[in-house]
């Protein structure tokens, strides 16, 4: 069995180097593939990324009159963090705004002036509300109409990202429809060549599994060669793949942090930290489709 | 039946309801023995063989091997069946990019024999049929004989209990042609059931064997000791 299965691990390569050019193409093919279902992949991965960046900027800021106490503050802080929709508040106490002001506009005497004249803050505290999830907002600023709130609120600023939100979605619900039915074509169309290139090898190799078939070898022995010729191309495949989309990821890595300024995506040390998971699944698969694709050409074959 | 080696029941096998490929056959063959089939072009002699080694199934009627049935053999058995014989054409079929000693150890590698039984037994069939000298050649650098004499020697790894010989000669001249019914001589000798196919009236007239005689597929005469009729 160990020698048998030896023996056909040699045709197998013999076949790959014998057909040199017809192995480079399918596996540039195969490779190509992969290529782009990695590409399609970071796509939508990065629409999620800008999803969530703008997502992470929406927040509605609640500014209360200047006679709305600590007290009422509190209240307000704790009724709205009791919804489950509400992520995170932050307060701001009038001090705080007013010394806020100040800094910000330093040369600016008029304001100054105002506050010295006037003797006291004019301005009021405020509460920043961030949901967890933007369709939550409208519901958040609904239930600040309470009665026992609406009085002491001054204005309510919500700056509606929800359009852009709704463009990034389409956009990246297209990206991910599009990445499916782009690598079903490349699947079918790296199909369709191993297919070819098995039949090719096959038929560059009819006398050979003529004379087998005469002496009496069994049908594993002249199936095994071909099904083992696809894992190769599924292997040096998605090896090249690999090799292809690391440095890639490195390269363009920095322009996509520089794009989401600020975010902490990194692609590649996502691919570093995910890399064995996503390219041993897609051989796996890669390597599923096309023993089966060979199988069925060598069945097809032997059976007349 | 121990006496029995081949048996053909009844048996035909149309290649279209109007191309006869044989019909009717009945044939029995004792081990050891030695049986040429002769009959003009197209008779079903081809057919004969490749129903033999289960490359064609009967449409009707029964055949079988050393008392095995193999008229609805398994796939998975024809290997084991073609181990139990061995098959040269006219066409030699030898792999040209092989040596001799490649092409026979070819036969052993492929049925899963270690390397120390295909050491032994390749030198053994090659000095059967006298070409141990030439083992280290390449198949374009032999005479036609000796090509032949290459596919009888590959033919002989899993010492069969038949040996069944299409035309071997019919691309050769006559002294190569003797040569090599001489060496299928030799392996009846052996023991082993021979049935050669030929269309030479000189070969069947000097061997003085058992004659069967194909026309349109059927079988018309079955001579003990043959002349060849037609
Ligand atoms: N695969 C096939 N498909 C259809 N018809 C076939 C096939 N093989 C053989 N035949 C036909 O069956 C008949 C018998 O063919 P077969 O090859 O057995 O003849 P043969 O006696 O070996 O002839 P020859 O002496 O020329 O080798 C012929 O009429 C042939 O044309
Ligand atoms: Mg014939």
């Amino acid at each position: 069995m160990f020698i048998s299965f030896f023996r056909v691990i040699k045709a197998s390569l013999q076949d790959f180097v014998r057909n040199f050019w017809l192995s480079v193409v399918t596996t540039s093919i195969l490779a190509l593939a992969l290529i782009s279902v990695n590409i399609l992949l970071v796509l939508n991965i990065l629409a999620g990324v800008a999803l969530d960046a703008v997502s992470q900027r929406i927040s509605v800021s609640v500014y209360l009159k200047p006679t709305a106490g600590e007290e009422v503050v509190a209240a307000m802080k704790s009724s709205l963090l009791a919804q489950p929709s509400v992520m995170e508040v932050t307060v701001t106490s009038a001090d705080e705004a007013l010394r806020k002001l100040q800094e910000r506009h330093p040369d600016n005497e008029a304001i100054q002036n105002a506050v010295s004249e006037l003797g006291k803050n004019p301005l009021g505290p405020s509460l920043a509300v961030k949901a967890r999830s933007t369709n939550d907002y409208p519901a958040i600023l609904a239930s600040l109409e309470h009665p026992s709130y609406a009085p002491y609120i001054q204005e309510k600023n919500f700056d509606d990202h929800r359009d852009l939100i709704a463009r990034i979605r389409r956009i990246s619900e297209k990206v991910e429809r599009t990445a499916i039915s782009v690598s079903a074509l490349f699947a079918i169309i790296s199909l369709l060549i191993v297919w070819n290139s098995i039949r090719i090898t096959i038929y560059t190799h009819r006398e050979e599994i003529g004379i087998m078939r005469l002496v009496g070898a069994s049908a594993w022995f002249i199936r095994m060669p071909y099904i083992i010729e696809a894992l190769l191309y599924s292997l040096l495949g998605t090896l090249i793949a690999a090799a292809v989309i690391f440095p890639l990821s490195g390269a363009v890595g920095p322009s996509i942090r520089n794009f989401f300024d600020g975010t902490q995506f990194d692609l590649l040390g996502f691919f570093e930290r995910e890399g064995w998971r996503i390219f041993g699944i897609e051989f796996l698969v890669a390597a599923a489709l096309t023993t089966i694709t060979s199988g069925i050409a060598v069945g097809r074959y032997l059976k007349r | 039946m121990a006496d029995t080696m081949i048996q053909f029941q009844d048996v035909s096998r149309m290649y279209h309801p109007d191309i006869v490929g044989v019909t009717n056959v009945n044939l029995r063959i004792r081990p050891g023995e030695f049986v040429s089939i002769v009959g003009q072009s197209g008779t079903g002699k081809t057919t004969l063989v490749k129903l033999l080694i289960a490359e064609e199934r009967p449409d009707r009627g029964r055949i079988e091997i050393g008392g095995w049935d193999v008229t609805r053999i398994k796939g998975k058995d024809i290997p084991l069946l073609r181990r139990q014989m061995g098959v040269v054409f006219q066409d030699f079929k030898l792999l040209p990019q092989k040596t001799i000693y490649e092409n026979v150890a070819f036969a052993l590698e492929v049925s899963g024999a270690s390397m120390k039984r295909i050491r032994t037994v390749v030198p053994q069939v090659l000095k059967i049929v006298g070409l141990e000298e030439k083992a280290q050649r390449y198949p374009v650098q032999l005479s036609g004989g000796e090509k032949q004499r290459a596919a009888i020697a590959r033919a002989l790894v899993h010492r069969p209990k038949i040996f069944v010989a299409d035309e071997p000669t019919g691309n050769l001249d006559s002294i190569n042609t003797r040569e090599i019914i001489d060496l299928l001589v030799k392996i009846n000798q052996f023991g082993t059931t021979v049935l050669l196919v030929t269309h030479n009236r000189e070969v069947v007239n000097t061997l003085r064997r058992r004659v069967v005689t194909l026309d349109a597929g059927q079988v018309v005469s079955d001579q003990e000791v043959g002349k060849y009729l037609l």
